[in-house]
């Protein structure tokens, strides 16, 4: 799959669509392009027949777009051919619509390297022990989540993982900020009959803590991975850049370190 | 300026899919670009040429899925080719401009090109599959090739032979497949389009049998991985049996092969689908003497033994 990223791209507004099936998104990606002046930052199948367009430029402009994009695809996806296919699976018609998207005016810096498949540059620290995740289906229910995540209360996004449509953000903080946002994204997703689970876990035991992605993965964004989370754990996180992984042991320390910190 | 316009067919299932790939490259002057799948049996294929042209191949295309399957078709007549090729990848098509398909075709045979019927069969599963494409070795002279997984449970692959073989095979793999499978698709192209080979991506005769000797092939079909331990652990403490090859089938279905003995691979299956019926979904079946090309087909590689 040509990968039409440009890292360069960082400001203004984001737009993406999401729909089941290649066909309607390439008709989207065409009526966009030509619709205002936009450039393309992500074209990727997902997985489960989902494929996603993210755009990027000035608001107006992805506005424009986005709307002419969910009016093409709007066509092709109500043949159903993809959605008969999924819904065999599901033994039921699809529960919500084969196509989705959104318009970020000004979407949060982590959003930004999420969208754009990207490491994050600069990762917020944020000071407390909890955690929380919200988990929902589909691309642009993901990313509106984690915006809402962000803006709406001072967590970080510590990763993200699930088998894709599927996401299961993670944040960090404490533990009413954690609630906070982790319900707010819960709103956000059940509008759009999107969600399918939360929880918060406030002063996880370490080895809670440490099952679960601690930084961002980038490898759940390319490929199939598995929603294990020891499988999450296993690659690199790349914001490490060249220093070499900490073991086992080491890792178990850090944990208890920051705490000692913290509470000193 | 030819080429101006981008039309892309999407098909649900392989059958249908070849048949409209075929249909639409008979119909009109377009060149075939690229193929892609969106994982769940869906495939698609990007054409381009003129605008009437394209438009007249993806309608012949999509009517000639529809008789068996779903499919959808769009025309972009006017596209914003350098990055909406860029995106899909189609751009690197343009090398060979000017050149009618008949003309690649021929470059790409060398100006002889076979006169097989083409075929090809899916199944939900692949224990139907492997039943089927033993079935069609055994009973006409065919060669089988492209096995691919398409996403969901959708497995396929291809035949090629003299049409009356290929009809006969084909035929019998249908109604060997329908016993066990939910969804069968079959199609059968007597002369196929030339440039369909390199769409599939593989050519008949790339599975050879090694000629070993096989004494029997038992298939363990579970669904989670709960079951097919169970499954794969009762049949090795059963009896004396090989494991050859393990699939995951798509949908959480995972596939274990084995080989062994014939009374062997039967109390062998016979203990594993007891065991890991328990634990979920689960189906089997033994293969007496397979035909020799049949697991190569499959990437197993049986040592005699």
């Amino acid at each position: 799959m040509a990968q039409a990223n440009n890292p360069e791209i960082r400001q203004g507004s984001l737009g993406v669509v999401e729909t089941l099936g290649l066909l309607p998104l390439v008709e989207s990606t065409d009526a966009m392009l030509k619709a205002a002046n936009v450039e393309v930052v992500r074209w990727e199948k997902i997985g489960l027949g989902w494929a996603i367009c993210c755009i990027a430029g000035n608001v107006g402009a992805v506005r424009a777009s986005v709307e002419a994009g969910h009016r093409a695809a709007d066509r092709l996806t109500q043949t159903g051919v993809a959605a008969d296919a999924i819904s065999k699976v599901l033994g039921g018609p699809l529960p919500f619509p084969a196509l989705n998207s959104c318009l970020l005016a000004n979407p949060a810096p982590q959003t930004w390297d999420w969208v754009s498949g990207r490491a994050p540059s600069r990762q917020r620290q944020v000071s407390g022990n909890s955690i929380g995740y919200v988990e929902v289906l589909g691309f642009v229910s993901a990313i509106l989540a984690l915006d809402m995540m962000l803006k709406g209360a001072n967590v970080s996004f510590s990763g993200y993982g699930g088998i894709p449509p599927r996401y299961v953000l993670w944040a960090q903080g404490d533990v009413g900020a954690v609630r906070t946002a982790v319900d707010g994204a819960s709103a956000m997703a059940r509008d759009g009959g999107r969600f399918v689970s939360s929880d918060i876990m406030a002063r996880p035991e370490v080895d809670t803590a440490e099952t679960i992605p601690s930084r961002y993965d980038i490898s759940t964004i390319t490929g199939f991975s598995l929603a294990l989370p020891h499988r999450l754990r296993l690659s690199a996180p790349p914001a490490d850049g060249d220093t070499p992984r900490p073991t086992k042991a080491e890792k178990k320390a850090e944990p208890a370190e920051q705490q000692g910190q913290e509470e000193g | 300026m030819p080429r101006e316009a981008l039309g892309a067919l999407e098909v649900y299932g392989f059958p249908p899919f070849l048949e409209a790939a075929d249909a639409a490259l008979k119909a009109a002057d377009v060149v075939p670009v690229r193929t892609d799948s969106a994982g769940i049996g869906l495939l698609c294929l990007y054409v381009q040429g003129d605008v009437g042209a394209v438009r007249t191949a993806v309608e012949a295309g999509t009517n000639a899925a529809s008789r068996s399957s779903r499919a959808m078709s769009m025309v972009l007549a006017n596209p914003q080719i350098g990055q909406v090729s860029n995106i899909l990848g189609t751009s690197q098509a343009k090398g060979s401009g000017g050149q009618t398909a008949e003309a690649q075709a021929d470059a790409a045979w060398g100006g002889s090109r076979p006169m097989m019927a083409l075929g090809s069969l899916q199944s939900d599963g692949v224990l139907p599959l492997v039943e089927s494409a033993d079935a069609m070795l055994k009973a006409a002279n065919v060669q089988l090739f492209n096995y691919r997984w398409i996403g969901l449970r959708n497995h396929t692959l291809c035949l090629s032979g003299e049409i009356g073989d290929a009809r006969t095979a084909l035929d019998v793999g249908v109604q060997t497949a329908q016993r066990t499978s939910g969804e069968v698709y079959g199609s059968l192209l007597a002369n196929p389009f030339p440039l369909l080979f390199g769409i599939i991506g593989a050519e008949p005769g790339s599975s050879e049998g090694s000629g070993d000797y096989i004494p029997s092939l038992g298939i363990l079909e579970t669904k989670g991985l709960a079951a097919s331990s169970e499954g794969s652990d009762a049949m090795f403490k059963a009896s004396r049996v090989k494991p050859v090859k393990f699939i995951r089938a798509g949908l959480a279905w995972l596939v274990t092969f084995v080989t062994g003995e014939l009374g062997s691979v039967q109390t062998a299956i016979e203990s594993g689908q007891a065991a890991a019926s328990q634990k979920g979904e689960s189906q089997s079946t033994v293969i007496p003497n397979p035909h020799p090309d049949l697991l190569p087909l499959f990437g197993i590689e049986a040592q005699a033994q």
